[in-house]
């Protein structure tokens, strides 16, 4: 009873001290907060334009058929359309404002009619494969629909389309989630990281591993006041979540397991990190410049079985995957993994793993 | 000058010496360069599973149009494997050519092309609903004068090959580097003088607040020149960028350099008005990305929402990444003057605030 209640001290000293040394630097304090808030506002904008592109029509033609094709164009969920003279399309494809220039030709619906060959003038500027793409699908598309729906005895072969799950969801809506499991990874590394470095910093890591305290309850107490810092930060993404962006879990208690999860894994990831790079400026470098190559291999934009073989196997090597298939479960419901509760088990081992290497690491030994 | 340079060098051999400096200029650039490759591998080629029930010639020819599509990673598949596929989520969709669909055609009743799709996101879900029919009108085409679709595309680039978008991101990347050596080595270098009290004997000594400006900016400017001109030519070796004409090689170059004097300067302005090394670190780490994000440092920033355009006017990295957009590849000098204009003057406010920081930091010290 009384190791338990030594060992409680223990832990609740090292929790209280860091948590208050958290709220005197306040600018890092403030800088953990907006890193989050951050990304989740820049890969809004990453993703923002990617579903629509903005193109030109130039329409010679404004008869029936003309219309009709511009209206499947617009229907087509891929353009950003605005009608326009030949000169303005022109100058705006040479000013880089427009991805193309779909110009319906004067004699469109007389040819159309006469069933004689009509070429559409798609000028594309050919920039970034992720439009251009796009367009040389989206065309096509359009075409397609403009035939089904006014020559359906013509054009007999259509897709028929069956999608598993009741309604689309929004680029944004999916990455945001990716972003909260970012959040999450960050904060708790950066913290915990920067707590343990400062140790080594000013040489008190000594006096710590030098105290008849076990180094289990040094680690736990400072990864408690680290995780308490790190939690407020990630609560403030999800309140921009559920009320800015209108991501609500769909089960809130499984949301609330893997942001937990996530948070002590990192945690304790950042006592390793603390430990080996012992200096406050490295914990933001290397925090900072692996996380985003480390999110993009977990899967961020989808699952990571749809990547390419050499990134799927990366992402099994990292707790985020594991993480966002969790959260994306969490949030919409989706399956991104065949784990299915498996990832939660996962991910718990990996915070094994991580805090049983912080432990052996901080031997006495290692103070010199 | 001989002043400024002996600054200058003191500045740069610090860098040299300080490993963890290093790594923070050139960590975060490499991270997207590697991120923005991963991330172009995941938006091109969507998995999809391939039933073809119909042995048929219209469901050969159409099988065989969906596999030379340039736009999906096909699995031929039964459909009792298609289905594992699918829910093993090793495919987004399923298409299947009934087994009907030959006859079909020839009786030219309705024949769908049955697609299963994943649609957990909208990325995936539009790149397959796009694909499948354009698949469809190739196959029409194929029929040449006897296809009902007489609307044919007639496509003229307005380059002569396409540009990948991970070879798009690469410039933007490129600024970075040069914004984020710049910045965070300056800022730190300065802060490290406060906070270490070096600043009181370089003030005690005859040097000028203007040398002493200069001497960093110099040395923060090289050290930008360097990374960007690095990373230039490793991109250019490994083929993920390509130079413009010889006539627009100068731009490149001055907009690199210009990038680079202005992340000096503005590194300088923020050690100097936090004197922390810990927190110019921060601050200059953290205001790099958002302004590489906002200036389009991941997109086009040209086919961002209007809002958005109108926040990366007030960012002088857009005029950077407009200038070195222009020369490399459209070879044009749209807009040159107003670019380096913008930059020039930024720079000059930067280091006229960096004279006052300094000059009051010397009134205390006296």
């Amino acid at each position: 009873m009384q190791a338990i209640i030594y060992y409680s001290r223990t832990i609740w000293a090292c929790t209280k001290k860091d948590f208050y040394i958290s709220l005197t630097e306040r600018i890092f304090l403030l800088t953990l907060i907006m890193i989050p808030l951050q990304y989740l506002l820049l890969f809004i904008i990453f993703v923002l334009p990617s579903d629509h592109a903005p193109t030109a029509v130039v329409m010679l033609d404004q008869g029936t058929y003309a219309k009709q094709l511009f209206n499947s164009m617009s229907k087509a969920n891929s353009f950003n359309l605005v009608q326009t003279t030949p000169q303005m399309a022109a100058s705006q494809l040479r000013a880089g404002k427009i991805v193309a220039v779909v110009t319906i030709p004067a004699d469109f619906d007389m040819r159309v009619q006469r069933r004689q060959i009509v070429p559409v003038s798609v000028q594309i500027n050919n920039l970034d494969t992720d439009f251009t793409a796009d367009i040389r699908r989206a065309i096509p598309l359009s075409i397609t629909s403009f035939y089904a729906q006014a020559f359906p005895e013509l054009v007999n072969i259509v897709p028929h389309e069956t999608d598993w799950y009741d309604h689309d969801t929004g680029y944004i809506a999916y990455i945001v989630v990716s972003v909260f499991v970012l959040a999450l990874a960050i904060g708790g590394a950066i913290q915990s990281g920067t707590s343990w470095a400062r140790e080594w910093e000013l040489g008190t890591m000594k006096e710590l591993l030098l105290s008849p305290a076990p180094r289990w309850a040094l680690i736990a107490g400072k990864m408690i006041g680290s995780f308490m810092v790190a939690l407020a930060a990630a609560c403030i993404v999800l309140l921009v979540l559920v009320f800015a962006l209108k991501t609500r879990p769909v089960h809130p208690g499984e949301m609330a397991v893997y942001a937990l999860l996530t948070l002590v894994i990192f945690s304790t990831l950042g006592t390793l990190i603390g430990t080996l790079a012992r200096q406050r400026r490295l914990i933001t470098t290397i925090v900072l410049g692996s996380s985003l190559f480390v999110f993009f291999i977990s899967g961020p934009l989808g699952p990571p079985s749809f990547d390419t073989s050499s990134i799927e196997f990366l992402s099994r090597l990292t707790p985020l995957a594991y993480a966002i298939a969790g959260e994306q479960h969490a949030f919409h419901n989706y399956a991104t993994n065949t784990l299915g509760a498996w990832n939660a088990a996962v991910l718990g081992g990996f915070a094994a793993i991580f805090a049983i290497t912080a432990v052996l690491l901080l031997r006495r030994s290692v103070v010199d | 000058m001989r002043i400024i340079w002996i600054i200058c060098k003191n500045t740069i051999s610090v860098w040299l010496r300080n490993r963890s400096l290093i790594a923070a200029s050139l960590l975060p650039p490499l991270a997207f360069l590697a991120a923005g490759y991963f991330a172009a591998a995941a938006v091109s080629h969507s998995p999809v599973a391939l039933v073809s029930l119909d042995k048929g010639q219209q469901g050969v020819t159409m099988s065989q149009i969906i596999h030379s599509a340039d736009v999906f990673r096909v699995t031929d598949a039964s459909p009792a494997q298609a289905q594992r596929l699918i829910k093993d989520l090793r495919v987004a969709a399923v298409i299947t050519i009934p087994a009907d669909f030959s006859q079909r055609v020839a009786t030219h009743q309705p024949a769908p092309v049955d697609l299963e799709i994943n649609n957990l996101n909208l990325d995936f879900t539009n790149d397959i609903r796009r694909s499948v029919p354009a698949s469809i009108v190739q196959y029409y085409q194929l029929q040449g004068p006897s296809s009902p679709i007489k609307v044919v595309v007639k496509e003229s680039d307005l380059r002569h090959r396409d540009i990948e978008l991970f070879q798009y991101e690469v410039v933007p990347i490129l600024l970075l580097m040069v914004l984020i050596s710049g910045l965070v080595n300056t800022a730190v270098s300065t802060a490290r003088e406060f906070e270490y009290k070096t600043i009181k004997e370089i003030m005690l000594s005859p040097v000028t607040n203007t040398q002493i400006v200069f001497g960093t900016i110099l040395a923060g400017f090289l050290i930008g020149l360097c990374s960007g001109l690095l990373e230039l030519v490793i991109c250019l070796i490994f083929g993920w960028t390509h130079l413009p004409s010889w006539r627009y090689e100068p731009n490149v170059l001055l907009f690199i350099s210009l990038t680079a004097l202005l992340s000096a300067s503005l590194g300088l302005v923020a050690g100097l008005s936090v004197k922390k090394i810990q927190a110019a670190h921060a601050i200059s780490a953290n205001t790099a990305l958002p302004l590489f994000f906002i200036a389009g440092g991941v997109g086009v920033l040209a086919f961002e929402p209007g809002w958005l355009q109108n926040v990366a006017s007030f960012v002088p990295l857009t005029y950077a990444n407009h200038g070195l957009q222009m020369a490399m590849y459209y070879n044009s000098t749209d807009q040159l003057g107003r670019d380096v204009a913008v930059l020039i003057l930024v720079t000059c406010a930067a280091i006229a605030c960096a004279l006052i920081l300094l000059h009051r930091s010397r009134s205390r010290l006296i």
